[in-house]
């Protein structure tokens, strides 16, 4: 896009000389005589750089650049032309601000060197609010994330210390409650390594890439581990796993802790969000030449805006509603970024009758 | 089956206690604001009420104070609060606790007391 150039200037001699240079080297130039027309065409063009004589038929350039650099936002850059030998107007300009000035006459070769000049430094420092503004995204972005980080690593810690003061205070609490309360820190402490992991993995994703060891599974004991893991979450919220997997898949190729991990969060996701007592599936089928596995829950759904969003880094659905948790996102891009390791895909659904399908697809 | 309601808005302290006193026998409901104490409240009087005081719509003394106008009588309220002035304590009895629990607690005297309210 080329740069554009107001020059304000009565002598219409001066006017068309610095008209025809500067279009010869590809600006757009708009021109005028007054204050008056130089306020309409600033507001309605919004130079790039200003060219502006001093003594105006209706005021001064000086007081013009001033008005303008009342204005929020990035300044224009203003080249004075003044005439020769006047050190005192020359001082004056660059108090008010003025980046430089050409005296009358001046050379066109001069004219356009200075005007690309205050060009370039004006788009570093666009460039550099910019960089600014979007470094100041990621970091909010990033402490957003450290919050739920905390957040998430606080309720399996939390149950953690509390079954060690439970089995510490003998006595208390019957033989018979340790087992199932050891089994309940145990899972906490497996979801702890489980978003620990996560975090590990999609720092070296963005560093040198996920590896993938393919080897032979059984679908079906896969989808026993994780019920396993799952067993007292799904208890203590009245919902019900259901596993189902076609009969003749025996044997799928996958990275087997990945492909765990994967299917671990897309379930722990899915508990969060199924209202209590409902079911859960998570099933394995088989689409042409590649395995599907599906986990598909009652909950509030996610919105269409958010279907892709929420597979990004550290971005989670936004939903707040009562009894929803929501959580930092890790798990959505861990399983983005080992789906993509195996060169499948995922992504999610609506499901017909309320909730989502999330579909991870695994090419054989 | 004794019941607790468990009035908490930290998530993380809530589904433990849940947990462990579902282990121990109790019927749990958790509510996570004043609000939702009240709604619950009024479909079924608890045997006792683990009550934080920093709730996000209110100090749970408040809920405390109206219990017996909500519930119909006045079950046993043990306080759970980082609140540890003594005026402050005196504040939960004032309000008509039995117990008060200053946090950070160990689990197993909020289960000790528990049990020791709501089974008498």
């Amino acid at each position: 896009m080329s740069h554009r150039v107001l020059v304000v200037e009565n002598d219409v001699d001066i006017l068309g000389y610095c008209k025809t240079v500067l279009e010869s080297a590809g600006f757009t130039v708009d021109t005028c005589e007054t204050l008056t027309e130089a306020r309409v065409q600033f507001n309605a063009k919004r130079p790039d750089l200003a060219v502006l004589d001093i003594g105006l038929p209706d005021g001064t350039g000086i007081d013009l650049m001033r008005e303008w650099h009342g204005y929020p936002g990035p300044k224009v850059p203003v080249l004075f032309l003044t005439a020769r030998g006047d050190l005192q107007t020359r001082l004056e300009c660059f108090q008010a601000g003025a980046q430089d000035y050409l005296s009358k006459p001046f050379a066109a070769e001069e004219l356009l060197a200075r005007a690309k000049v205050h060009l370039q430094v004006k788009k570093s420092q666009e460039d550099l609010i910019k960089r600014n503004y979007e470094l100041e995204l990621i970091a909010r972005a990033r402490q957003d994330m450290t919050d739920m980080i905390v957040h998430d690593l606080k309720a399996p810690l939390t149950a953690i210390k509390g079954t060690i003061e439970l089995i510490h205070g003998r006595g208390l609490i019957s033989l018979d409650n340790y087992s199932s309360l050891l089994q309940n820190a145990g899972t906490a402490a497996d979801f702890m390594l489980l978003m620990l992991n996560d975090m590990l993995d999609l720092a070296q994703a963005r560093q040198t890439g996920l590896k993938v060891a393919l080897i032979e599974i059984e679908p079906m004991h896969l989808l026993r581990k994780i019920q396993t893991l799952f067993a007292s979450r799904l208890q203590l919220n009245a919902l019900t796993l259901v596993l189902r997997a076609t009969p003749d898949i025996t044997r799928i190729h996958a990275d087997q802790n990945l492909l765990y991990r994967i299917l671990a969060n897309l379930v722990a996701n899915a508990v969060k969000a199924a209202p209590e007592g409902k079911t859960i599936e998570l099933a394995c089928t088989r689409q042409g030449k590649n395995i599907q596995f599906e986990v598909l829950d009652r909950g509030h759904g996610v919105p269409d805006a958010e279907k892709k969003r929420i597979f990004e880094k550290y971005t989670t659905s936004g939903r707040k509603d009562a009894g929803v948790e929501t959580g930092s996102g890790i798990g959505l891009s861990f399983c983005h970024a080992a789906v993509a390791a195996h060169k499948g895909r995922i992504w999610v659904e609506d499901r017909p009758g309320g909730g989502s399908r999330f579909i991870v697809e695994l090419p054989q | 089956m004794n019941f607790i309601l468990v009035v908490e808005d930290e998530e993380d302290v809530s589904s433990f206690l849940r947990y462990v006193l579902e282990s121990d026998s109790f019927s749990v409901e958790t509510a996570a604001s004043i609000a939702e104490a009240r709604e619950l409240l009024k479909e079924r009087t608890p045997d006792a009420v683990l009550l934080d005081r920093g709730l996000p719509d209110g100090d749970g003394l408040d809920l405390c104070r109206e219990l017996k106008d909500v519930a119909g009588r006045r079950p046993p309220v043990l306080i759970l609060s980082s609140r540890k002035d003594e005026v402050e304590v005196k504040e939960g009895f004032d309000a008509g606790a039995v117990d008060y629990i200053i946090k950070p607690f160990q689990f197993v005297n909020v289960l000790a007391r528990v049990r020791a309210q709501a089974c008498a």
